[in-house]
């Protein structure tokens, strides 16, 4: 079969592709689609024959990962490519290469030295007319023996490392003899990091978790150079996230890694020191570490385990208060006032405030994402330009933002910038004159590397969606709590409660409503355990799952999760004691059946679907979410005591004791409605913004 | 006589792009060597599958009718292989007195074969096609085809020494073309006109000035049109520009509207049945937040009103050039869409225009701009005698154009619950409208027909000329 092979930086979205892979397959090719983009998850359905998400098969150790940060999108892919044994051998064997968008160009040019009879196109519609034109002829035989010699050098290698790390990990005489080798300083040192990095991973997969850990000290504590140390440990801990482990002593890691970026800096070799911050951030934040899981050691210990960030010179020159030169000014008393809201991420919660603030203010809103920054978008979709500019201190990155930031700043009065991503710290870069600046920031923020590299001095408010979240960043940044920091304002979620408030028959509060659980973090088992105990009491008790089905494909922690989870699931479902009722937009008729309403959570910033299933009379039961639990504030202080749980256990008991008499359930359910919607409705919450941002 | 060389005369199809042109004849059609000779610079010509093709096929056979020789000067089809296509069934309706002579003129921007490239045009795209643009430019001021300059001079002059020509006609975009009037204007005084469509100094998306006329292209412009015999638009609101912008030429600025083909035009149609079928059929040049409004629209009607139930919108036409075709946000748009009726299947060669406005129950005008943008669609959408949806805004040129067509279903709009409201309105004027509507609808466009259009500006300009030959 004559095959097509597709290559891709980011695809066009699957149903785009789709309409001309389909013809390609109709005319008799065989298509392969090869991308940076986790396509085996995003484009299972485009057709295609064969997947190939080069970022789940390419090992990235933290030296390739460095190099690739300052390289161009099309130089990236080329290296992850090359790398990647199978995306070469098909290639190889293709008839007609086609980049699908600009950044594929040089990897479709290199692969064609490779294989010197294939057709090469750029674009997929060029690379069908070509399919169909005919005239191309099948690889020869030296190009295919090309791959096969390139593909058995790798495995050669990859054998060699895994027999080395296998029998290390499996018997401990060996590692007695391995042990002077690894940790030998008369060896490269290059090589000694390779070889212990895949043996102290085998070993710690293998459970073999003391040993590990001694055998990494050793050959780290004989290892002189930063950057080799770092490699080791970072390529320790990558491995081990990658395999959906969690990293024991992950801050050593991520304490190397900033060690090497601050000895970087300090030899005055910015960009690569910004390469080096961008592996410390990865290591740090990883979301399979804090976001695939149901603990984090971020959470554990906010500060401890960011400590190093706030050791490293090369962070503090990043978050250096630059200061403004006028304070942001009062909004005018002649005119409407003007607000800028810029957004990076989810637009759902600037809709709301947007309407609000046109409807009862009057205000000249204009809403922009990154597209409204022309070229300043490229500093964050690339945070290498960005940091790299400012460690190099080259004044490349505030001449961008200048040139495009500056007029929306004289334009607003206020700027509202929604999440506290990359885009905050862009703004940053230019002194905004007398217009005040807002940022709010939600939740998964709080893991990640932004709030230590914003600039407080530039941030006149800084807007926290509940008292926990702030406690986590603060913990992290005590820096934005010090004279040249912003007020730090709590204020919820807004949301409109009224349309909620339904008519539920009594036998509704043996329904537990479940909304949202297509992430670990909604830890669906943990519901999945109080319905088991629920029913061993009464098998009236039934669970309905609203949202998006649980999606276990983002990392292996949680495709091991969806495992067990569906296991679970499985075992009730066919007592009939689960509903999976799906995704809605009309949440309002999903929850008018349900009496209880469950969240499981590890970890929420102001989660509003509670609040709006408990405005229609369902009785919440909230986990004390664990990622908050070691701080000051939580669910215990964010809603009345009696509506929070630890456990499983008091879960069950608490829905038990409100719904086993219909009366019961009824005065409870009216005595939640109505705290709710005098607390949270939209009428109660959205004076607060009022006051932020008018006075 | 065919002899080989570097300028192509193109008797057939677009391969056969290496004959040069004859020595003055009769171009085989009986038009005596003595009558004048019209040099027609037209790049879209026939074969090319592009949007003006159309109105430069009209302006060689009004000339031709007349009893002139013309010879249309166009790029080789490989390059339209690569921009909008080819079609040649477009030929059949080219007067026989025409000359067709097809240049090499290339837009390597548009090559898709990586094997031509550079190692450094594939590690960065952009910058390389930055620096293309910016050659190109040097030449003439106008970054995509700038650079055909010295081909366009050379292939004129040869032209007018093996017959010398008494009129140009430099039919712009592309503007270039500008270069070469004026060249054979102050080298061999041959007058010439321009026809603009739809003017270079405004910008008709926009409605704002395009340059100053300080600008080098300002300074360009005003001594191009200052010597030109007239200028053509295809609009008032352009013509205004044009009169403001240069009062000592006004009476030189005339507007030849565009108009429809009668090969474009479908057979009268009786009342249709569901399901129903809508149609928009054209370049799809607008935003993608313009294709969500009307999508969006779509939807809510269908929701709203059990004759569209079933119905399909079906969207003909390109989706972008070159490497990105059919795999932008529209195009991903579109294929979203198909739960909700939307069928997207690539554009439509011009010979089967007709009969895919004949498979259609109702047509949907999506346009950009505003009061300087007319569109050649309108015109076919108007002959088609079919209810029209509009969504464009309400200041538009195209708005004029449709002013009392009795199967419009009201003013246009970009609300999508007020243009929900007319898909609805649609599907009950193309389930209930007589043959007696739908013939009023056709005998209100029968006077937007091209030929009338133009036929007095060609007849001027071609009297001009043939005077100013004559006191030559």
């Amino acid at each position: 079969m004559t095959r097509v092979v597709l290559v891709a930086r980011q695809p066009p979205r699957s149903e785009s592709l789709a309409r001309i892979v389909s013809k390609l397959r109709e005319a008799g090719a065989e298509v392969m689609l090869i991308s940076m983009a986790d396509v085996e998850r995003t484009h299972a359905d485009v057709g295609a024959q064969e997947l190939r998400s080069l970022r789940r098969h390419v090992d990235t150790d933290p030296a390739f990962y460095r190099a690739c940060r300052a390289m161009t999108d099309a130089g990236e892919l080329w290296e992850y490519v090359q790398r990647d044994a199978t995306a070469i051998s098909w290639s190889a064997t293709a008839t007609i290469l086609a980049a699908v968008d600009t950044s594929a160009v040089y990897s479709v040019w290199e692969l064609g030295r490779l294989n010197p009879d294939a057709l090469l196109r750029h674009g997929a519609v060029p690379a069908l007319e070509a399919f169909l034109e005919g005239g191309w002829v099948e690889p020869t035989s030296r190009a295919q023996a090309g791959s096969r010699r390139q593909g058995a050098r790798a495995r050669g290698r990859r054998l060699v490392r895994g027999l080395a790390s296998s029998s290390v990990a499996i018997a401990w005489p060996l590692r007695l003899l391995w042990r002077p080798i690894l940790t030998s300083r008369r060896l490269d040192a290059g090589r000694r990091v390779r070889l212990c990095t895949d043996v102290v991973a085998r070993m710690f997969q293998a459970g073999r978790l003391p040993a590990a850990l001694t055998l990494r000290s050793e050959v780290a504590s004989s290892l002189a150079r930063p950057a080799d140390r770092a490699d080791l440990l970072g390529g320790i801990a990558g491995r081990l996230i990658e395999s959906g482990t969690q990293p024991p002593d992950l801050r050593d890691a991520v304490d190397a890694e900033l060690r090497l970026t601050d000895s970087l800096y300090a030899r005055g070799e910015g960009e690569h020191a910004a390469s080096s911050m961008l592996q410390a951030t990865r290591l740090a934040f990883h979301q399979g570490v804090h976001l695939s899981g149901t603990t984090s050691p971020l959470a554990d210990d906010p500060s401890g385990f960011t400590e190093p960030f706030r050791s490293s010179a090369a962070v503090a020159e990043v978050a250096r208060p630059r200061g403004r030169r006028s304070p942001a000014a009062a909004p005018p008393s002649n005119r409407p006032p003007r607000v800028l809201i810029a957004t990076h991420g989810n637009p759902h919660f600037v809709l709301q405030l947007e309407n609000h603030l046109a409807a009862t203010r009057g205000a000249e809103v204009r809403t922009i994402d990154l597209s409204g920054l022309g070229p300043a978008s490229m500093l964050v979709r690339a945070p290498w330009r960005l940091l790299s500019s400012l460690l190099v201190k080259d004044g490349v990155a505030e001449k961008i933002a200048e040139q495009h930031l500056r007029e929306l700043l004289d334009w607003a009065d206020i700027v509202f910038i929604d999440w506290c991503t990359a885009l905050v710290r862009v703004f940053n870069l230019v002194d905004p004159g007398t217009t005040r600046v807002v940022v709010r920031l939600h939740s998964f923020e709080a893991f990640t590397p932004w709030p230590h590299l914003i600039d407080p001095s530039r941030i006149d408010d800084l807007v926290f969606v509940s008292e926990h979240v702030k406690d986590v960043v603060v913990a992290q940044v005590p820096a934005l709590l010090g004279p040249a920091g912003p007020r730090m304002p709590v204020i919820p979620n807004a949301v409109s409660l009224r349309p909620f408030v339904r008519p539920k028959e009594d036998d509704a509060r043996f329904t537990i409503g479940l909304i949202g659980y297509q992430v670990v973090a909604k830890d669906p088992r943990w519901a999945i355990e109080v319905l088991r105990r629920l029913r061993s009491r009464d098998e009236r008790y039934r669970l309905r799952l609203i949202g998006r089905h649980f999606d276990g494909s983002f990392s292996r922690a949680a495709e091991a999760y969806a495992a067990d989870f569906e296991r679970e699931l499985g075992e009730l479902e066919s007592e009939g004691a689960v509903e999976r009722y799906g995704h809605t937009t009309d949440l309002p008729t999903a929850v008018e059946g349900i009496g209880v309403v469950l969240c499981s959570s590890v970890r929420e910033g102001s989660p509003v679907a509670i609040l709006e299933a408990t405005a229609s009379g369902a009785v919440p039961v909230v986990r004390d979410w664990p990622f908050f639990r070691r701080t000051e504030h939580g669910p215990r202080t964010m809603y009345p005591p009696e509506w929070v749980v630890d456990t499983p256990e008091e879960a069950a008991a608490r829905i038990l004791e409100v719904s086993q008499d219909a009366a019961r359930w009824r005065a409870a359910s009216a005595a939640v409605s109505e705290t709710v919607l005098t607390q949270w409705d939209l009428a109660a919450t959205e004076g607060l913004y009022d006051q932020l941002l008018f006075g | 006589m065919m002899r080989g060389g570097w300028l192509a005369r193109s008797d057939e199809g677009v391969d056969d792009d290496r004959a040069v042109v004859p020595d003055r004849s009769d171009h085989g059609c009986g038009i005596p060597v003595s009558s004048p000779h019209l040099l027609l610079l037209a790049v879209g010509f026939p074969p090319a599958a592009k949007s003006s093709t159309f109105r430069l096929r009209e302006i060689a056979n009004q000339f031709a009718v007349l009893g002139w020789r013309v010879t249309a000067v166009n790029a080789a089809g490989a390059m339209w292989k690569q921009d909008s296509g080819i079609d040649l069934s477009l030929l059949d309706g080219v007067h026989p007195g025409v000359d067709r002579i097809e240049l090499p003129l290339e837009r390597p921007e548009l090559d898709t074969d990586i094997r031509t490239f550079s190692r450094d045009r594939a590690l960065d795209p952009a910058a390389w096609r930055l620096q293309h643009y910016r050659k190109s430019w040097e030449a003439f001021p106008e970054r995509t085809f700038g650079h055909w300059r010295p081909q366009l001079i050379k292939a004129a002059q040869e032209i007018h020494r093996r017959d010398p020509v008494d009129l140009v006609i430099a039919s712009c975009t592309p503007y270039v073309l500008l270069s070469v009037a004026d060249h054979m204007h102050r080298r061999h005084g041959v007058p010439y006109g321009v026809d603009f469509r739809d003017g270079w100094s405004i910008d008709v998306v926009k409605g704002e000035v395009a340059f100053d006329g300080g600008s080098r292209r300002g300074r360009i412009e005003r001594r191009v049109l200052g010597d030109a015999s007239a200028l053509w638009v295809v609009n008032e609101p352009i013509a205004e520009h044009y009169r403001r912008r240069y009062p000592e030429m006004a009476d030189r600025v005339h507007v030849v509207r565009n108009g429809f083909d009668r090969d474009s035009q479908p057979p009268p149609s009786g009342p249709s049945t569901v399901p129903l079928r809508f149609g928009y059929l054209g370049t799809i040049n607008f935003s993608a937040a313009r294709m969500s409004t009307v999508l969006d629209a779509w939807r809510l009607a269908r929701t709203w009103e059990p004759l569209l139930r079933d119905a399909v919108f079906e969207v003909r036409g390109h989706v972008s050039a070159g490497a990105s075709r059919e795999t932008t946000e529209i195009a991903q748009m579109l294929a979203e869409a198909q739960v909700d009726g939307v069928v997207f299947d690539g554009p439509v060669p011009k010979s089967e225009v007709a009969a895919t406005y004949g498979r259609w129950d109702a047509l949907v005008l999506i346009l950009v701009g505003g009061s300087y943008v007319t569109s050649g669609k309108v015109y076919e959408y108007a002959a088609s005698g079919l209810p029209v949806v509009a969504a464009h805004e309400v200041a538009h040129d195209a708005t004029r154009v449709l002013d009392g067509y009795p199967l419009g279903v009201g003013e246009p709009t970009l609300d999508p619950q007020e243009l929900a409201r007319r898909f609805c309105r649609a599907a009950h004027l193309a389930v209930e409208a007589d043959m007696e509507m739908r013939t009023a609808a056709r005998v209100f466009a029968a006077p937007l027909e091209r030929p009338q259009q133009m036929e007095a500006a060609v007849r001027s300009l071609a009297a001009s000329a043939t005077s100013g030959t004559a006191a030559q």
